[in-house]
C-alpha cells in the first residue's frame, strides 16, 4: 500500500496532478459489501415491512373466508388507475437511482429527484380521484372486507407516499456538486425510504388489483 | 453485456414488462386457468419486489444479514400468499 502511496504521488505529478490507479492494483467493478445508507433506516425500513407483511397476511385469511365477495369487489376497482400508478412509481424510483448515481459522481441530479417528486404526487393525484370515484359509487370501508381492507392498506401506503415525498424533498435539498459524505448518507437512506415504498405497492397492486 | 442489464434502466424496463405480464393475466383470464394465473401474479409481484430491493436498494452489494433479512421477506410474504389465495 506505501509503494502505491508513493508511486500513486510520482504519477499524480508525472498526469497533471490526477492520480492513476496502478495495474497490480485490483480493479473491481463489486463493490465490498456494506449497508447502504445508515443501519437505522434498515431497521425502520424492515420494521414497516414486517407490519405491511402481516397486513398482507390478513388479506389473504378474510379472503380465505369470502372469495366471492372478494372477487365481486375487485371487479369494481380501476385496474388501468393501478397500472398507470404503478408506472409511475417504478419511474419514479428510477428516477431517485439516477439522481442519487448523480449526487454521488458529484454531478448534481436535482432534476432526476424533482421528476421522482412530479411522479409521486402523480400517484397521490390519481389515488385520491381512485377513492373519490369508489365514494361517489357508494364503495366505501363499511361496504365489505375487501373494501375495509382495500382503504386501510392502500391508505397506510398512501400515509408512506407522503412521508416519502417530505423524504425527496430533504433529497432534492441535500443535493449539491459539492455534497458532504454525511449528506450523501442522508441521501442514501432518502432513497431507501423511496423504494420500499414502490415495493410495498407492487404487492398491493398484485393482491388487490390483479390477483382473481 | 451483464453491466448492462444491471444497468438502472435496464431494470426499470424489467420491471415494466413484468408488470405488463401480470396485467395481460388479469386482462385475459381465458389464457390461463384461474388458479396459474392467480399464481404467477403472485410470483410476478414477488419478483418485482425482489429486483427492486436487489438492484435499486443496492442490497446486492449489501452485507450478508441484510440480504438474507431482505431475501426472507420476499420468500415467506410470497410463500404464505400463494399458499393462502390456492385455499381460496
Amino acid at each position: 500500500m506505501l509503494d502505491y502511496d508513493i508511486y500513486g504521488i510520482a504519477q499524480a505529478i508525472d498526469n497533471g496532478g490526477r492520480p492513476e490507479v496502478q495495474p497490480h492494483q485490483p480493479v473491481t467493478d463489486t463493490p465490498a459489501p456494506h449497508i447502504p445508507g445508515e443501519p437505522g433506516v434498515w431497521i425502520l425500513v424492515m420494521g414497516d415491512m414486517f407490519v405491511f407483511a402481516l397486513l398482507f397476511g390478513t388479506v389473504a385469511y378474510y379472503r380465505m373466508d369470502g372469495p366471492e365477495v372478494f372477487h365481486a369487489s375487485q371487479a369494481s376497482l380501476n385496474q388501468a388507475l393501478g397500472l398507470t400508478n404503478t408506472f409511475a412509481l417504478l419511474t419514479s424510483s428510477l428516477c431517485v437511482v439516477l439522481g442519487l448515481n448523480a449526487a454521488r459522481e458529484r454531478r448534481g441530479g436535482r432534476g432526476w429527484i424533482t421528476l421522482a417528486m412530479v411522479l409521486g404526487a402523480m400517484f397521490v393525484g390519481f389515488k385520491l380521484l381512485e377513492y373519490a370515484q369508489k365514494g361517489g359509487e357508494g364503495l366505501l370501508p363499511d361496504t365489505n372486507m375487501f373494501f375495509m381492507l382495500y382503504f386501510v392498506l392502500t391508505g397506510m401506503h398512501l400515509g408512506h407516499v407522503l412521508l416519502g415525498l417530505l423524504a425527496l424533498f430533504f433529497m432534492r435539498r441535500a443535493i449539491d456538486p459539492d455534497i458532504s459524505p454525511e449528506n450523501l448518507r442522508l441521501v442514501e437512506c432518502c432513497a431507501i425510504f423511496w423504494h420500499m415504498v414502490d415495493v410495498l405497492w407492487v404487492i398491493l397492486f398484485a393482491i388487490f388489483y390483479l390477483h382473481r | 453485456m451483464t453491466a448492462k442489464l444491471h444497468s438502472p434502466v435496464a431494470t426499470w424496463l424489467i420491471l415494466v414488462v413484468a408488470t405488463l405480464l401480470s396485467y395481460v393475466a388479469w386482462i385475459d383470464p381465458e389464457r390461463l386457468s384461474p388458479a396459474v394465473a392467480g399464481s404467477a401474479v403472485i410470483l410476478i409481484a414477488m419478483a418485482k419486489a425482489w429486483l427492486i430491493g436487489m438492484r435499486f436498494m443496492e442490497l446486492e452489494s449489501a452485507v450478508l444479514p441484510l440480504r438474507i433479512a431482505y431475501n426472507l421477506w420476499v420468500v415467506v410474504v410470497g410463500a404464505v400468499l400463494l399458499a393462502m389465495f390456492a385455499v381460496a
